[in-house]
């Protein structure tokens, strides 16, 4: 199947999805929503390289298993990816230092392997700026060569003109010493003294409620009380709840945790569930219809540098939108990625990557 | 669990909403931005329904970009509230991301040594 085929097949999927509202076995589920069964998803990449090709990519799945595909998901269309497991970015990392593993997605087409930490470090007289400890190993695979890092980073900062509005702002400021191991080559070695920074600026727009909070609060009172209709028994499921690993347990078992524990001596249970349960039915059904979000970072060789251009940095701005009122179930990206990542200053990115998907 | 009274599990919860608050800037969002901070000025006195909500947002609602946080803003977050538990040498267990919600960081966050 061809790409055009398939986001027309994407698109034939929307309007027909469309005349459908949330079905109510659904309506407890966050974002993004809905219980699939059928899932298709696509992206294509515009490279402003004369010297490189675009890239497009898409995959079919029912049940969860994969019908057709072709490609490889971008690294900033993961999100999308709605049957995957968490994100390599995301959860079950324990250590202080964890290493992540991209392949096919820088303009080379090459492989990306970086690394960070941070542990924060108390110096004497300075405790009250908080600083941090960063470390970065990162290698380009394609031009074996490995940066490596460590440094101070402060804590995030508001940026400015942003501190008293509800969009998610940050700001931190770092200074590193990194090295550069030329693996083929020790002409090729590097010592620099690095000032860095990362600002994120992103805001949510167009919130509505993608199912009816009362509906959606009755079946987790059901919930909750078929588990436990008086506090005696509640007390007895919580012991049970409380001995599993607390990054283990679903959301239902820590609300059920939460309710037993918000329940005072005297109080009526039944009303403590049905009290918190529209509680979390409110928040749950939240959905915005649009999101924006940008991301900045860079780095200023202050010594050693024998680069021509001493600062590089990386931008990313994204639009997520949600275009159907009564479902989550179909999204659409656009991402403008232009610059360097740290691990590969060599390669510059400029591109434009557009992304659908689709569950139902 | 057990050796948390009400009160301290109210507590807790603002912490992790005032860490969310300094490592993001955000409220949650416009949508639910009045409804923390009235929490976070009184844990104590908000209703159950307040803390059923507070305790339902998840982390993405802060973070707006699905992929977020990763490891260096869940670190930074991490030390933010273990700082506030007064555990600062608390090791993270892992296993949270954007998808999780306060009432189930906090509830990892308060069992962590």
């Amino acid at each position: 199947m061809s790409t055009r085929n398939a986001l027309t097949a994407a698109v034939c999927l929307l309007a027909a999805q469309a005349i459908h509202a949330q079905p109510a076995s659904t309506a407890a589920a966050q974002n993004p929503a809905a219980i699939n069964t059928f899932e298709v998803e696509g992206g294509y990449n515009f490279l402003f390289d004369s010297q490189a090709q675009d890239e497009d990519y898409y995959r079919i799945s029912y049940l969860g298993s994969l019908i057709e595909s072709k490609g490889t998901p971008f690294k900033s269309a993961k999100g999308l990816d709605l049957t995957a497991p968490a994100l390599s970015t995301g959860a079950g990392d324990r250590n202080d230092f964890v290493f992540r593993y991209e392949k096919n997605t820088t303009t080379v087409g090459g492989e990306l392997l970086e690394a960070t930490g941070l542990k924060p470090v108390p110096f004497r007289g300075l405790e009250a700026l908080h600083l941090r400890g960063t470390a970065l190993v990162g290698a380009d695979l394609e031009t074996n060569k490995i940066q490596a890092a460590v440094g101070l980073e402060s804590p995030p900062l508001r940026i400015p003109g942003f501190q008293r509005t509800s969009a998610s702002n940050w700001l931190v400021f770092g200074v590193n010493g990194q090295r550069q191991e030329d693996t083929d080559s020790a002409s090729q070695d590097e010592n620099f003294g690095l000032l860095t920074y990362r600002a994120f600026l992103g805001q949510a727009f167009g919130w509505r409620k993608s199912a009816d909070v009362k509906e959606t609060a009755a079946k987790l009172v059901q919930a909750l009380l078929d588990q436990a209709p008086d506090l005696d028994k509640a007390r007895e499921v919580a012991a049970k709840i409380e001995k599993i690993p607390a990054n283990q347990r679903t959301k239902l078992q820590q609300l059920f945790l939460d309710t037993v524990g918000d329940t005072t001596p005297g109080t009526d249970w039944k009303q403590t569930v049905r009290d918190i349960a529209f509680g979390t039915a409110d928040a749950i059904t939240d959905q915005p219809t649009l999101s924006f979000y940008a991301e900045a970072s860079g780095w200023y060789e202050f010594t050693g540098s024998t680069h021509d251009d001493k600062f590089k940095n990386l931008f990313t701005a994204t639009i997520d939108y949600w275009p159907l009122p009564q479902t989550d179930a179909f999204f659409l990206r656009a991402r403008y990625e232009r610059g360097y990542e740290r691990a590969m200053p060599d390669v510059k990115k400029d591109h434009l990557l557009l992304s659908i998907a689709a569950r139902f | 669990m057990a050796d948390l009274t009400r009160d301290d599990r109210r507590r807790n919860r603002k912490h992790v909403l005032d860490a969310l608050k300094q490592e993001t800037g955000s409220s949650g969002g416009s949508a639910a931005a009045e409804r923390v901070d009235a929490y976070r000025a009184d844990p104590l006195g908000a209703s159950t329904v307040e803390f059923g909500f507070v305790g339902a947002l998840t982390l993405q609602r802060f973070y707006i970009d699905p992929d977020k946080p990763n490891k260096s803003e869940r670190r930074s977050l991490w030390t933010n509230i273990v700082e506030r538990l007064d555990k600062p040498d608390a090791t993270d267990p892992g296993g949270w991301d954007g998808t999780t919600n306060v009432s189930q960081l906090q509830a990892i966050a308060e069992e962590a040594e």
